[in-house]
């Protein structure tokens, strides 16, 4: 991996989690391990249609058509930014609890459907 | 909540279904002798709603799906307390299935289906008319059991509402509510398990006080009279109270009151073992069973409500017929309209996977529930699930913590009004 891109990459990763208020040290520590998974798991050819599937579950609360009061819209997300935040969830990085239990069981493989379904499509 | 795994359906069926072996079997049938493939949705709420939406817009109009519904608008459960507190409007929570006909092509019949004849594959509607299906999905929430209750009836919740489903009962409670004038009581009795929406009536608690507290009143009760000897997040409930209503929230479990003897709606009074409580508001809330159209089509077991399929939402009597929501023993989930949503999108995918060849995929399901204690003071609870041979079962679960931050209640808050977009829209757009 170019060494520019990997410190663009750990940016990346520290200053969206100074927004959402993760202490820096730990973040910066962490950066390195979550960096190798995002990595491989954009590098996995995500099937869109199980991706559609699990999505249903995402549209109990993430509205298609706009972003809604406290919850982000996904549709048409870049794939960079949606897998950094599933895996920050899934690792414990990022707090919010639904979405913690929500990416726990969630897979590379899931993760990566998802991905290639919500970045496929526009919102409707 | 175990049961017994009785059904027609065989595990060998289970794992054709996850492959395309069931699909391909069920689907040149209906093609060869009826054209489109039919599904009828009873009950237009979170569960049918959603099943309905899903199925229609995932087959790209490869299959015909009605749904039926008595009434021509819907006014959420969830959600009414807040109509209750003044955070939300009438209007606000109360919908429509337009645009489900609009968008997808979906049937809308508005009467109430008063049977189903499982042989003939056929629904009776009040008018007369009877409407055949392939697959049939129930979603008819629950029933009232008034007698539960000493002294109550349907009548009764006239002066006394129940408003445990929304709808006018709902209007009549706020009303009473804000008529109330300071010293005046209100009396709450509280369901027995298993009942929809574990938390609600204590977040109803929370609104009442609210309500109360905002018009400066310093002499007026709330008694809840409760069943349970402990109940959805207690811990947050009783801390808020304290916290937010200090002295206005009195909660009596059965140790205590020792049984309810009788309601006196005219009178205002409810008598327990242990004490007359007396209220110029009576909320009584009885026990609960799947709705009527389930004890119909002969789907539902002792206790009144609907086993079902872990892995498919089928009912355990009938694999043609898919049961959703709180109508069902859905094992660890509760009765929410969060996972009646969720279950509703497995039986849309193996409904699909029935009538067409649409790709089953194995079920999950999740649910969150969220409740509003005081003015940005939210707290949730929920938890992710995966069906196993003996019930839907509770695979991790999270739950707010008593101490939080001012910010993080907010942001729970905040959370909860951005979930009844995505829900509402998931529903009915």
């Amino acid at each position: 991996m170019p060494r520019l891109r990997f410190n663009v990459a750990i940016m990346a990763i520290v200053l969206p989690a100074l927004a959402a208020g993760i202490p820096a040290a730990v973040a910066a520590e962490d950066a390195t391990e979550i960096e190798v998974i995002v990595e491989s798991i954009l590098a996995i050819d995500g099937d869109p249609a199980f991706g559609e599937y699990l999505g249903g579950e995402c549209a109990t609360c993430h509205r298609r058509s706009a972003p809604a009061e406290g919850i982000p819209q996904i549709s048409g997300i870049d794939p960079q930014h949606f897998v950094h935040a599933m895996v920050e969830y899934r690792e414990g990085i990022r707090t919010n609890e639904v979405m913690r239990t929500t990416a726990a069981r969630l897979s590379d493989e899931e993760i990566a459907a998802l991905a290639a379904h919500f970045t496929d499509r526009a919102a409707r | 909540m175990t049961q017994k795994f009785k059904t027609s359906i065989t595990r060998r069926h289970f794992g054709a279904l996850l492959g395309a072996g069931a699909a391909t079997l069920a689907m040149p049938a209906y093609l060869r002798a009826q054209g489109r493939p039919r599904v009828v949705v009873v009950g237009g709420g979170p569960g049918g709603a959603t099943a309905a939406r899903y199925i229609a817009k995932d087959s790209n109009g490869e299959i015909d799906v009605t749904l039926i519904d008595a009434n021509e608008t819907f006014t959420t459960c969830f959600f009414s307390n807040l109509y209750l507190g003044d955070f939300q409007s009438f209007d606000d929570i109360t919908h429509n299935w337009d645009q489900l006909v609009a968008n997808h092509g979906i049937t809308k019949i508005t009467a109430y289906a008063t049977g189903v004849d499982r042989a003939a594959k056929t629904v009776t509607l009040d008018n007369g008319d009877t409407v055949e299906y392939d697959r049939l999905v129930l979603s008819p929430g629950i029933d009232i059991v008034y007698d539960s209750v000493p002294g109550y009836s349907e009548e009764v919740s006239e002066i006394a509402p129940h408003a445990w489903r929304a709808g006018r009962q709902t209007q009549i409670l706020k009303e009473k509510l804000d008529a109330l004038e300071d010293g005046q009581h209100i009396v709450m009795v509280a369901p027995p398990n298993p009942y929809r929406c574990p938390p609600g009536p204590y977040e109803r608690v929370s609104m009442f006080a609210h309500v109360l507290k905002r018009k400066g009143f310093e002499n007026s009760r709330i008694y809840v009279i409760d069943p349970k000897e402990a109940f959805s997040k207690q811990a947050l409930f009783e801390e808020g109270w304290a916290r937010h209503y200090p002295g206005m929230v009195e909660w009596y479990g059965p140790d205590i009151h020792g049984g309810i003897l009788n309601v006196d709606a005219k009178a205002g009074i409810v008598e327990t073992d242990f004490d007359t409580f007396e209220g110029a508001l009576l909320n009584i809330i009885p026990a609960q069973r799947a709705g009527a159209i389930a004890h119909e089509a002969g789907l539902t077991n002792e206790a009144g409500w609907v086993p079902i399929d872990p892995y498919t939402m089928r009912s355990q009597e009938d694999e043609e017929v898919y049961v959703l929501g709180d109508a069902t023993v859905a094992g660890d989930m509760p009765k929410s309209g969060f996972s009646a949503n969720s279950q509703a999108k497995v039986a849309a995918m193996n409904i699909r996977g029935d009538l067409t060849d649409a790709n089953v995929f194995p079920a999950r399901y999740a649910n969150t529930c969220w409740s509003l204690i005081e003015t940005d003071d939210g707290v949730k609870v929920g938890a992710q699930y995966q069906p196993t041979d003996e019930k839907i079962e509770s695979v991790s679960s999270f739950i707010s913590q008593t101490g939080e931050s001012d910010e993080l209640r907010k942001e729970t808050y905040e959370e909860s009004l951005g979930w009844y977009d995505g829900i509402i829209e998931d529903m009915f757009s």
